[in-house]
């Protein structure tokens, strides 16, 4: 059932509009995130749906009734608001301050009734605070003091439970207690938080509301929202999703797309079987033009190339490289300033990546990065592939570390432009 | 009044006190050494006088030396021909400036003159007289000095023997009678009076009275349960110069704390012009007068 | 572990503490009048005792030590109290009652009468009423300089109240230069103090002390509310900005009745607070009636030392609560902190 109705909400600060014709239906029973880049108006938004700002423009309405109607006291009992860093430098008892949760129920003179105290008794249990009412809040931890604030959002009885980053400042064990309690509230109550960890928000969140330069870029369930283009647009990052283990959601990792590519060496990384990943990403962030391959399809390498929209040349799945995309691979090479060969396993279906690379002309630098430092153990084609890497160790340049491999490409690439510079 | 001594004033005088003297010179100037020590030459003939205390423009005046009168502070408004003369600002904020402008060939000062304008005034080459006064004799002394100083010796001889005529005229005829209990009121609203070492304490014992807050020291606050449990028999107050507000001794009267004091059931309470006891000038004879009256009514 | 005391014993407590500071100030001064004969003579007010005392041992009791008590006790009450709303309201523990400039504007107010002679026919109210009105009209002003549409920021406040209060004080100052001969006047209107004002001052500062802290007891759980910020109280069902406005306007009638009838006393409204709270917690149910007595025992007894200490000499008692009050204050925050 739709508890909040915010139709065309526009706010500005000033000159400077921060909300563009917002439209948002939260309902009960989810947990809605909104999430965004910091400045994108979250906040704001927050406190519009709370009635804390008034709207330039638009509505909002809680059950089909107009908010800008309601007086505090009313809307009080609709909804509770737990804000970012509550100052709570007072020695006021934990019990006394979930109990103010009970302010819009009570008259001027009124005492609490038995009532109050069974809800504030609840509110506690809920929150897993009880053993906390006696201690002052001032003296409380970062994650306490999130609950016991929660504790007194819910002694309002609200129907709606709005939370700015319920989960900031606190440790991860920490956040995903909040989180696992808002997804239990929510059960009884609609809760919209926001919320900036977009695993965290993945994970939680029913909807998540994306907002993008003061307008709503997406909404719905997070697998539709969350997605690596929308987030690089809406965040500027470089996100990479996969799959967890533990929950079988996506996981997200997140890179700074790399910096300008201009003017840096062209490096062809030959790799495989996952080995590349390390490579392929240090490659990218320091600014190379990269390209990959010849990797199969599903290799994780090639997942990796793709992420990091690296051009990688590919073969099918479980196939033997052929002759064709051999010669395409010793064209790239060609092409290339530095080719780097990444040590990994080798068996007859990617020899021809170690042949081509074995019988580059002399002229084109050849790196070999071993993380191990040593060659043992990578040939499953009866001493081939030794013998291979072995000739590419002889005519190339062997890396044992990244920052070695670092240091081999800054050289090489200079020695190339200079080169370049002189031809 | 109780003036607030400079520092090398005090010690000087503890040497110096009572020994002023007048050289005269053939050259048309005179050496005269003041209350503070300080030897000043000054023009056998002295034409333009600043006077930058109310006192010693009262004095001035009243030993003839209106007509000479330059420069006055904001307060000396008596004797009227005085109110006449161009001021130079407050006793402790004139106007450096504007004295030397005035190109006076005598200052007259006292020891409650800011000391850092007097020096400022003497380095441009000025002559400036400080006058010390404490007592009724110091009044007297002044004058028979500005009296010299200014030419007018005869006139200021005269007013002196006046004065001290009628001060030993009052002293006698309070001898010998019961003492008055009196109380001297500053200003109401806390009690601010007059206690011992004042000038108005003395001027209360001179004219045949005992101050009932003489176990204070200077000018202090009192509860209003202190006087009335002391019942002074007179009272007596200074009117402020305040024209709007209701008149003190009115206030004092319609105070029901108070109206137990015999001073205060009998109507026994006296103002006083504030400049009479404020400044110690030849008015002062007449301050005592009137304490003298009041207190015997 | 912070202990809580039970709120009603506590002002139980207090209100004995009270009469007993009370009935010692108007036992003991200059003049000795014995406790009975004291007593005899308050209940001769009310109940046929024949007078075996004179006429002054009755004003000394009656108009002078006990309208003085009187004053110093809702004095004290009013300035505790107003000191420990504005410091919730403000959330800044230097909040004081006069923060706002009221003193200031008072002082000028007074310091005009004073000076012109300006109120000619108010008789002896023309300085309290003169006081009151420019303490008022300060807080106006500092309000209407803050306020931004409906809104008035607490911080833009506090910087208004700060600029008005420097123009007041220097409008006052001028005024003391000005002044020559009733310098003194002003000064001792500056130093502060209750000596000498009698029932009427007592008539007048009542009803705003009574009307002030039955208002600031309704609206004690809006300022526990209030202490975790505004946001934080609006989304409580407090209307913040209306419930500021009555604060406002409450405390300014309060502080500027009691600046009017006693000058400028200073520490007491802003360091009572603190001494309750460290002591009692800082629940406003408990705080505000706490702070009211506590006030009032302390300025009740700061008179009395004002004027036993040096008598007849009386000190300004403004003197006495920060020479007193700032060192033992100064204690509690070092054993407070030792606790932490």
């Amino acid at each position: 059932m739709t508890i909040i109705e915010a139709r065309d909400i526009g706010f500005s600060f000033g000159r400077k509009a921060v909300l563009k014709g917002i439209d948002l239906d939260c309902r009960d029973g989810e947990v809605l995130g909104i999430m965004g880049q910091n400045g994108s108006g979250k906040t704001t938004l927050l406190r519009i749906l709370a009635g804390y700002l008034q709207a330039d423009r638009g509505s909002v309405r809680y059950g089909g009734r107009e908010l800008s109607g309601m007086d505090a006291r009313e809307m009080a009992r609709l909804r509770a608001v737990v804000s970012q860093g509550v100052g709570a430098n007072f020695d006021f008892p934990v019990a006394d301050y979930v109990m103010l949760g009970r302010t819009p129920y009570l008259s001027r003179f009124g005492r609490e009734r038995v009532h109050d105290y069974r809800i504030v008794e609840q509110a506690l249990g809920m929150t897993d605070t009880t053993h906390l009412q006696d201690r002052p809040v001032s003296r409380l931890s970062g994650g306490e003091l999130q609950r016991v604030m929660i504790a007194r959002a819910l002694s309002q009885e609200p129907k709606v439970l709005m939370l700015d980053e319920p989960t900031s400042h606190l440790d991860i064990r920490h956040q995903m207690e909040i989180m696992d309690l808002l997804g239990d509230l929510s059960k009884q109550m609609a809760v919209i938080a926001i919320v900036h960890d977009l695993n965290l928000a993945a994970r939680y969140c029913g909807r998540i509301a994306l907002l993008h330069e003061g307008t709503i870029h997406s909404c719905g369930p997070p697998g539709q929202v969350l997605v690596p283009a929308t987030i690089r647009e809406v965040f500027g990052v470089r996100a990479c999703r996969a799959e967890d283990p533990g929950t079988g959601g996506g996981i997200f990792s997140f890179s700074i797309p790399g910096p300008d590519t201009a003017g840096k060496s062209r490096v062809h990384v030959i790799c495989g079987g996952g080995c590349g990943r390390v490579v392929l990403h240090m490659l990218a962030g320091k600014g190379y033009r990269v390209s990959a391959g010849i990797l199969n399809e599903g290799d994780m390498d090639l997942e990796v190339a793709r992420y990091l929209d690296i051009p990688a040349l590919s073969a099918p799945a479980f196939s033997r490289i052929g002759e064709e995309q051999a010669r395409l691979l010793g064209e790239t090479c060609l092409e290339a300033d530095v080719v780097v060969v990444v040590a990994m396993p080798v068996g007859e279906g990617n020899i021809r990546n170690l042949e081509v690379a074995a019988n580059l002309p002399a002229d084109i630098p050849v790196v070999l990065y071993s993380p191990e430092c040593t060659l043992d153990g990578l040939d499953c084609i009866n001493g081939k592939g030794d013998l291979l890497y072995e000739q590419i160790q002889n005519r190339g340049t062997l890396a044992c570390t990244l920052e070695e491999l670092a240091v081999v490409l800054e050289n090489t690439g200079d020695v190339t432009r200079r080169e370049d510079t002189g031809s | 009044m109780k003036p607030v001594p400079v520092l090398i004033c005090v010690s000087l005088l503890l040497v110096m006190a009572g020994c002023t003297t007048i050289d005269e010179h053939p050259a048309g100037t005179v050496t005269f050494t003041d209350d503070c020590g300080t030897t000043v030459e000054i023009a056998a003939h002295v034409e333009r006088v600043v006077s930058l205390a109310p006192s010693e423009t009262e004095i001035c005046c009243a030993v003839g030396g209106c007509p000479l009168l330059v420069g006055r502070t904001d307060y000396c408004t008596y004797p009227a021909e005085a109110a006449a003369v161009e001021t130079v600002g407050g006793p402790r904020t004139f106007s450096v400036e504007k004295v030397i402008g005035l190109e006076p060939d005598l200052v007259l000062a006292t020891t409650v003159t800011d000391s850092i304008r007097v020096q400022e005034i003497r380095a441009a080459g000025l002559p400036v007289v400080v006058f010390r006064l404490e007592t009724i004799e110091d009044i007297y002394r002044n004058i028979e000095i500005l009296g010299t100083l200014l030419g007018t010796s005869d006139d200021a001889l005269r007013l002196v023997a006046d004065l001290s005529a009628r001060e030993a005229g009052i002293e006698s005829a309070s001898r010998g009678g019961e003492p008055v209990s009196v109380l001297y009121v500053l200003w109401d609203e806390p009690l601010y009076v007059a206690g011992n070492n004042t000038f108005q304490n003395d001027l209360i014992v001179r004219a045949g009275g005992v101050n009932i807050m003489s176990d204070v020291e200077g000018y202090a606050t009192v509860s209003e349960e202190s006087v009335v449990n002391r019942a002074p028999q007179v009272i007596i107050a200074s009117r402020e110069h305040t024209s709007g507000l209701s008149r003190i001794s009115d206030r004092l009267l319609s105070r029901p704390a108070l109206a137990e004091v015999p001073a205060i059931k009998e109507n026994r309470i006296c103002e006083m012009e504030p400049d009479l006891v404020n400044r110690p000038g030849p008015r002062v004879i007449s301050a005592l007068e009137m304490f003298s009256r009041c207190i015997h009514a | 572990m912070h202990t809580r005391l039970n709120g009603r014993h506590v002002i139980v407590i207090l209100c004995l503490v009270l009469a007993a500071a009370m009935l010692l100030g108007v036992v003991v001064g200059e003049s000795r009048i014995s406790f009975t004969r004291a007593m005899a003579i308050i209940g001769s007010t009310f109940l046929p005792i024949p007078a075996d005392w004179s006429q002054s041992e009755e004003s000394i009791i009656l108009l002078i030590r006990l309208p003085r008590v009187i004053l110093a006790a809702l004095v004290g009450a009013a300035l505790a109290v107003c000191g420990a709303v504005l410091q919730s309201l403000f959330r800044n523990p230097m909040a004081d009652p006069f923060l706002l400039g009221i003193s200031n504007g008072a002082a000028l107010g007074a310091s005009l009468v004073l000076v012109t002679g300006v109120g000619v026919g108010v008789g002896i109210l023309g300085v309290p009423l003169a006081a009151f009105a420019f303490g008022l009209g300060t807080i106006y002003i500092v309000y209407e300089l803050a306020r931004v549409g409906n809104r008035v920021p607490v911080t833009t406040l506090l910087l208004c109240g700060i600029a008005v209060a420097a123009f007041m004080s220097a409008g006052t100052s001028f005024l003391l230069f000005l002044s020559g001969e009733n310098l003194h006047q002003i000064v001792f209107w500056l130093l502060g103090g209750i000596s000498g004002r009698g029932w009427d001052y007592v008539l007048l500062l009542l009803p705003f002390v009574i009307g002030g802290s039955v208002l600031f007891f309704s609206i004690s759980r809006s300022l526990n509310a209030l202490m975790f910020g505004e946001e934080s109280a609006q989304y409580l069902g407090i209307e913040v900005e209306s419930q500021k406005k009555i604060i406002l306007v409450a405390v300014s009638l309060v502080t500027g009745a009691a600046v009017s009838v006693s000058g400028i006393i200073g520490f007491v409204g802003l360091i009572t607070p603190h001494m309750v709270r460290l002591w009692i917690g800082p629940d406003h149910r408990i705080l505000i009636p706490v702070s009211l007595l506590f006030g009032a025992i302390l300025l009740v007894l700061a008179d009395l030392a004002s004027r036993v200490l040096l008598a007849p000499n009386e000190l300004p008692i403004g003197i006495i609560t920060a020479l007193c009050g700032a060192p033992f204050f100064a204690y509690l925050l070092r054993r407070r902190g030792r606790e932490a």
